[in-house]
């Protein structure tokens, strides 16, 4: 069996503990006094450790019972506290006064990010686009069926894109840099102005301003992404490398307009089924790989696909009551299509 | 019984008359000065840290060496440094409490709102302490959900590890390595993350 031998901070963590216990036995304060005094590095690690162990004394006499008590959820789930942790309660107060607050924790990455105690979150609906303030430096625009939440200590330290499309504002009030969890990767924003677009392959991050720090979620270095540039982090762990794209096009969402550029059908059919009412789905993946181009205005998507009746071999149908079909059309003597009018899909 | 011992402050042992070293203890005195001597600066700071101050430390210590010096008949060279360090223990709880005591009991009855008002915490002192809870708990969130509970409760919560282990449904000794381990994790990131608040 292979013993690992305590590294140096946990072995000063235990003779901290031995000397700060009043019942510890006088040989174990002998085996922690000379473990310290045998090298400066092990007297050093010491003093950190009863430093922590005494602020923590010193917390308890000087802040009354009531101000430390708060419920800091588990990893795992909702905490249901009946036991007390700390909070800072009232500055918490100050900030977050008339705001629906849920404190739950959310799966973070990566895993060294910090595990702050206060979650917002934010939800758009299909077809809406709305702006939130997360602090006095940050603010994010959802784009249609888009969902962020936001994690605070004292600061804004964490920022999640749960689904859909964003472009968050971001600038750290502490020269603390924001960490922006993107699904297949992470980003460190010390401030900038990012788009980021999440699918089931990968989130696509596109700068408009200042510089971010791409780290995909199998851990490789990570690699700073400057302003008007674009990269997709994939959930397999890679990159596709940096390239120069129209940031305004990438962007234009913002305003009602969907762009896209030589994009596969079906990545612009999960685009456009955040802003249609009526859900469209593909039949058949070759369809699916079928590569478009085009500018749709968000409140009027069925004129484009009967638009896309023209250019691809494709039946529009839509079933009663039910999603928008997209099919790889029959062989027939001429085009079905339906006009499905600006109205039906929005 | 000994005679009255006269500090050396020279040499920061004190000396006796060596009549008094009899053949009853397992240690003469020259070989419980010289264990003292190789001892004392770890000594010094044990209770350094248990009392927070260097000049109550150096006080200390000397008490410590009277106190183990008339008990010297059961010190032998194994057991001295235990003895020591126990001797040392005691009268750090000792000095605790008698500070405690001192700055609750200070003034008369006539002015026990005023004691009250003087024992607590000062406004500074308070500062400090809500500007530390904040950094700690961060760290303290950035701990696994046991390790938390466990450091929470033994730290802030006064219970005992035997306790914790009935609450959490663990052994003891596995509440003492999530402790451990709490401790370990936070002092580090303290000692890194203080110089940005």
């Amino acid at each position: 069996m292979r013993v690992v031998s305590p590294s140096g901070s946990e072995l000063a963590a235990r003779y901290a503990l031995v000397i700060s216990d009043p019942n510890s036995p006088g040989e174990a304060i002998a085996e922690a006094m000379a473990w310290a005094f045998a090298d400066q590095a092990h007297e050093r690690q010491l003093n950190e450790a009863m430093r922590f162990l005494d602020k923590c004394d010193g917390i308890a006499e000087s802040i009354p019972e009531h101000e430390i008590v708060a419920e800091v959820p588990d990893r795992s789930g909702w905490f249901a506290g009946n036991w007390k942790l700390m909070a800072v309660a009232a500055s918490f107060a100050l900030i977050f006064t008339g705001i629906g607050m849920s404190t739950y924790w959310q799966k973070t990455w990566p895993f060294h990010a910090p595990q702050p105690v206060v979650v917002r979150n934010f939800a758009s609906r299909v077809g809406e686009t709305r702006t939130v303030r997360l602090s006095d430096r940050a603010s994010v625009t959802l784009g249609g069926d888009t969902a962020i939440n936001a994690s605070y200590d004292d600061s804004l330290r964490h920022v999640a894109l749960v689904k859909g499309q964003a472009l968050l504002k971001l600038a750290s009030s502490d020269g603390q840099p924001i960490t922006v969890d993107v699904g297949a990767g992470a980003l460190q924003v010390d401030s900038a102005a990012f788009d980021v677009e999440r699918s089931d392959t990968g989130s696509t991050i596109t700068v408009a301003d200042g510089m971010v720090m791409v780290d995909s979620a199998a851990g490789q270095a990570a690699a700073p992404l400057a302003a008007g540039m674009q990269m997709t982090a994939y959930v397999d762990g890679t990159f596709s490398p940096p390239t120069k794209v129209n940031v305004e096009a990438v962007t234009s969402w913002c305003n009602g307009l969907i762009q896209f550029a030589d994009e596969r059908l079906a990545q612009v059919v999960e685009k456009l089924n955040r802003y249609s009412k009526v859900p469209i789905v593909i039949a058949g993946d070759d369809l699916g790989r079928e590569r478009v181009s085009g500018i749709v205005e968000a409140n009027k998507i069925g004129e484009w696909l009967s638009g896309l009746v023209q250019v691809l071999d494709i039946d529009v149908v839509r079933l009663h009551d039910g999603p928008v079909v997209l099919r790889q059309r029959a062989a027939r003597t001429k085009p079905m299509s339906r006009n499905l009018g600006e109205g039906q899909l929005t | 019984m000994r005679t009255s011992a006269r500090a050396d402050a020279g040499a920061n042992v004190l000396n006796f008359p060596r009549a008094d070293v009899s053949a009853a203890s397992g240690l003469s005195e020259v070989m419980i000065r010289e264990r003292y001597s190789e001892l004392r600066q770890q000594l010094v700071g044990f209770l350094a840290y248990r009392l927070g101050s260097m000049a109550e430390a150096e006080d200390a210590a000397q008490t410590v060496f009277l106190r183990i010096w008339e008990r010297s008949e059961k010190l032998t060279n194994e057991n001295f440094s235990a003895l020591l360090f126990v001797a040392a223990r005691n009268l750090s709880i000792d000095l605790i409490r008698a500070r405690s005591r001192q700055a609750a009991g200070r003034g008369t009855d006539e002015d026990e709102a005023a004691n009250i008002a003087d024992s607590a915490p000062s406004a500074d002192r308070v500062l400090s302490a809500k500007q530390d809870l904040l950094l700690i708990q961060r760290l303290l969130a950035e701990l696994p959900g046991k390790c938390r509970k466990a450091f929470v409760a033994y730290k802030f919560d006064g219970e005992e590890y035997k306790d914790i282990a009935v609450e959490m449904g663990v052994t003891e000794s596995m509440v003492r390595k999530y402790v451990l381990r709490a401790v370990a994790h936070c002092a580090a990131r303290f000692t890194q993350l203080e110089g940005w608040e």
